[in-house]
């Protein structure tokens, strides 16, 4: 009667299988505890289980107070925090990227950071436009390559100072919100899995693209797509071994 | 509803600071729990024994409990410890319940006690 219970309480149960697991061990801990006492106060072991499990509660009134205990509101704060984070991770990275390129084009020329592929060209009035922004340039094109390094270098600011804002945001919240075990597992497992993934994707794309397109074109304004590719290769590889442990922990748990 | 028999709805709104008292003077495991329950409210609090795991782990969630693995005879068992945390909720908790009750009781008896006079 008791393997019963334990085999509807397993199937039931809708939450972490680390947390099932706690939950079935304790859970049988307690009735074999029940079973003992009512046999030692003079029932039969058939009569002590019944009592034991009857006592305990069904196996979906008690699955069901588990699996409420994740809330559907608590799943939306969750994806808001994962969304929160990785959002604020991919900001700080392209606005080192972008640091990394205006500090390159300070060094060795704005072109190279913001410079047009060939056979760009402009209309007078944009032109006007450029020339009125970058007065001292000495042709329309180079009013262009120093309108679009200035943007490129603010972005970079703007997109660093709020990333780091959402970072900030982030920690704060998560301490002083997120307390339970599943939520913490949670948040950290798909933190490092998504990190591995989406920088392990992105990093070869950007320096393919960057390359192809700077080997026709002398490098021209192929500096913050290659940075970028750089940056995103690095955090691949700091997100690589988490996230490798991460999902061998994955794998175990739902192969046990 | 029997009198001796206080558990469902009346007992889940206090369920927490229940447990929180009843591990308050050192470790218990949950069957332990579930008698010293009993023991204290001299058989009035029955709920479904089950009903207290799931309390049990939103309480250690919350910071208010720690809890830890330990072997008897051959069952591995979890045993829970009120924290620091837990111990400021208990207080806390017992204000607000003692503020509560007497002003329950002020309006629930306040008429007997003046038809009286």
């Amino acid at each position: 009667m008791i393997d019963e219970y334990m085999d509807q309480l397993a199937e039931a149960l809708n939450v972490a299988p680390r947390r099932a697991r706690r939950i079935l061990l304790e859970t049988e801990d307690h009735l074999q505890q029940s079973v003992e006492t009512r046999i030692a106060a003079g029932l039969s072991r058939e009569q002590a289980e019944r009592q034991a499990v009857e006592h305990f509660g069904s196996a979906r009134m008690v699955a069901a107070r588990f699996n409420g205990s994740v809330s559907q509101r608590a799943w939306f704060f969750r994806a808001y925090l994962y969304a929160a984070l990785l959002g604020g991770i991919v900001l700080v990275a392209a606005g080192i990227a972008g640091e990394i390129s205006a500090g390159f084009g300070l060094a060795f020329g704005k072109a190279y950071v913001a410079g047009d592929s060939n056979g760009v060209s402009y209309t007078p009035a944009r032109c006007a436009d450029y020339f009125e922004y970058a007065p001292s340039a000495a042709t329309c094109e180079q009013a262009a390559t120093s309108h679009h390094f200035d943007e490129i270098w603010r972005n970079a600011d703007v997109a660093l100072v709020l990333g780091l804002i959402v970072l900030a945001a982030h920690l704060l919240i998560r301490r002083r919100y997120v307390t339970d075990e599943d939520d913490r597992s949670f948040l950290r497992r798909m933190f490092w899995l998504t990190g591995m993934a989406g920088f392990g994707f992105v990093a070869p794309v950007l320096l393919f693209l960057g390359g192809v397109a700077g080997i026709g074109n002398d490098w021209t304004g192929q500096v913050p797509t290659i940075a970028g590719g750089l940056i995103a290769a690095v955090a691949f590889l700091l997100f690589l071994a988490p996230g490798v442990r991460n999902l061998r922990a994955i794998t175990h748990e739902y192969a046990a | 509803m029997k009198r001796d028999d206080l558990g469902g709805e009346l007992l889940k709104g206090h369920l927490e600071m229940l447990l929180l008292s009843v591990l308050e003077y050192g470790p218990l495991h949950g069957y332990a729990i579930i008698e010293r329950l009993r023991d204290r409210s001299a058989g009035a609090f029955r709920l479904a024994e089950g009903t207290i795991y799931p309390a049990l782990h939103r309480l250690e969630g919350a910071g208010y409990l720690v809890s830890a693995w330990a072997h008897h005879e051959g069952r591995r068992r979890r045993n829970y410890i009120l924290s620091a945390a837990g111990r400021e909720a208990l207080a806390m908790r017992r204000s607000e319940w003692s503020a509560f009750s007497a002003a329950v009781d002020g309006v629930v008896f306040r008429p007997a006690l003046e038809g009286a006079i």
